[in-house]
């Protein structure tokens, strides 16, 4: 399972790329929102964990960009900030989850990431389903 | 009341002046010589006025002025003379002078004027007040953004090392087991030690972080962007909040709460600060009745003239230290052990409350223990059911 983590933080990047690979995931990373909607077009990932507020490109914005490139995508955010107005924006535009950093319980992290996993999978099949059928029907 | 100093060489007039002003208890000083006043000056805190006779010998009223001028720019002078002379005037206006009394001077001009200068330096005083209230302000505004801005630029290295940590964690207690089955005797030793030092290490980094983790978020509470904020909160919803959320913490402590201002539903604090304060308040309650025998914690609402609402948080606890009592609302000061308080909990509060337009106050109960008093202006009374619209 692809996951694409994105944060303008190198450091944050790669602490939770060790996180994540530990538990047997493939995990792509890029500090920058735009290079994520390019990479996006390339793999499809279908798992984002990002930064709410980066240089060039707020969190809600990049949530945007991604879902038009693959509306199935599940956004996890994580946030720096106390303030839950931002937090409660990208909820609105259709991010699965938060966390706020630092992430203190990071088994709670790891446990939405597989449930969004399983989601993923569950939303891929009904695809695969739905496109047999269109098949099976043509 | 004012400080007076009058200068004539003419000691029936110094008396004539002096018993007008003694009529409306002004305090008087007298001086023969602009000299004597002269030389006073430099000993004894500044008058708030001073009468002088124009012509007197070796110093007169015009040397006196200019002198008074050069090293005391502020000081009313006003000159008393029998003279008209119209270059004098000219010139003691020039040099700045307050203004004139006509020889023989009579009581009510002299006291008009006195009272003219009461109001003018009662003015002067409080614009120089709010001055310094501003400038105030705006050092604690500085301070403030200062403060989250650090407090952000902090956060994100405190997040990796954090995440970083966990992951330590696990990597050790997987490679653990192999360590020990590989182990030749020799290593023995050294890897029981290992294993003993390296647990603790891990939790003293995450307690380090941990510590951060509640000064950033102290920190960022000074200008948390008002975007959702609105200007009126339901304490009673931040009550309850405030104690789900130290539920942990208030385990045993008995709690009540005495609702004595019925009808009344919202205050001028937004919900999450009327939170922010109670969890502050709360958790010191309950930090100070820890060692009670039977720890109680009484929260007790009440309407204040009608205007306010006085929530108090009134403990059984240890009190506060006589020696602290001046000290509690300034950041970073803590009473408690190292590592349990960050010492910004009731500065926050006390910041939160005043931006509502209310006080925190706190005093030593006398039986025992400590109150601690928030009291916020009513937003909004809900009409009491049965009553016209």
């Amino acid at each position: 399972m692809n996951i694409l983590i994105v944060d303008d933080e190198e450091e944050i990047l790669k602490m939770l790329k060790r996180h994540l690979e530990l538990e047997g995931y493939d995990v792509s990373t890029t500090p920058d929102p735009f290079e994520a909607v390019e990479l996006m077009k390339e793999n499809l990932f279908n798992m984002v964990v990002s930064d709410i507020r980066m240089p060039g490109m707020s969190g809600v914005e990049l949530l945007r960009e991604l879902r038009s490139v693959n509306p199935l995508v599940n956004i996890i955010i994580i946030t720096g900030y106390s303030n839950m107005s931002y937090v409660v924006d990208c909820l609105a535009s259709g991010a699965v989850d938060y966390f706020t950093k630092p992430i203190r319980d990071m088994d709670l992290f790891l446990q939405v990431i597989g449930e969004t996993q399983k989601r993923v999978e569950r939303w891929t099949n009904a695809m695969e389903i739905g496109k047999s059928y269109e098949k099976a029907a043509s | 009341m004012m400080k007076i100093w009058i200068v004539d060489d003419d000691q029936a007039s110094l008396a004539a002046l002096r018993m007008m002003l003694q009529h409306e208890d002004h305090t008087v000083q007298e001086f023969s010589a602009a000299k004597a006043l002269l030389e006073q000056l430099s000993r004894e805190e500044l008058p708030d006025l001073i009468l002088t006779d124009l012509f007197m010998p070796v110093i007169d009223g015009l040397e006196l002025l200019a002198e008074l001028r050069q090293n005391f720019p502020e000081l009313p002078v006003t000159m008393v003379t029998s003279s008209r002379d119209l270059q004098l005037t000219v010139k003691a206006i020039n040099l700045g002078v307050y203004g004139f009394l006509l020889k023989p001077v009579v009581m009510e001009e002299l006291l008009m004027m006195v009272q003219r200068l009461e109001r003018e330096l009662g003015l002067r005083r409080r614009v120089a007040e709010e001055q310094e209230r501003l400038v105030h302000a705006q050092r604690l505004a500085g301070i403030g953004t200062l403060a989250s801005g650090m407090a952000h630029e902090i956060n994100n290295p405190n997040s990796f090392i954090r995440g970083n940590i966990d992951i330590m964690d696990k990597l050790w207690k997987r490679i653990l087991p192999i360590l020990e089955n590989g182990a030749d005797a020799a290593s023995r030793d050294l890897l029981r030690f290992v294993k003993e030092e390296v647990p603790q290490i891990l939790d003293g980094v995450r307690n380090g972080s941990d510590r951060i983790t509640q000064i950033v978020n102290s920190l960022s509470l000074y200008t948390r962007e008002t975007r959702d904020l609105s200007g009126k909160g339901d304490f009673r919803a931040a009550i309850s909040q405030a104690q789900v959320i130290l539920n942990n913490k208030l385990g045993v402590i008995a709690v009540s709460v005495v609702d004595e201002a019925p009808g009344v539903v919202n205050v001028t604090a937004p919900e999450i600060h009327l939170e922010q304060m109670l969890i502050n308040l709360l958790s010191n309650a309950a930090d100070a009745v820890s060692q009670s025998p039977r720890p109680r914690i009484t929260i007790r609402i009440q309407s204040i003239n009608g205007s306010c609402v006085g929530i108090d948080i009134i403990d059984n606890g240890t009190g506060i230290d006589e020696a602290a009592l001046g000290s509690l609302k300034t950041p970073f000061f803590t009473t408690k052990n190292q590592g349990e308080g960050t010492g910004l909990g009731l500065h926050v509060t006390h910041q939160l409350v005043t931006r509502a337009g209310g006080t925190l106050t706190y005093v030593n109960n006398p039986q025992g223990g400590a109150t601690f008093s928030l009291a916020l202006p009513i937003a909004q009374y809900e009409p009491r059911q049965g009553s016209a619209a």
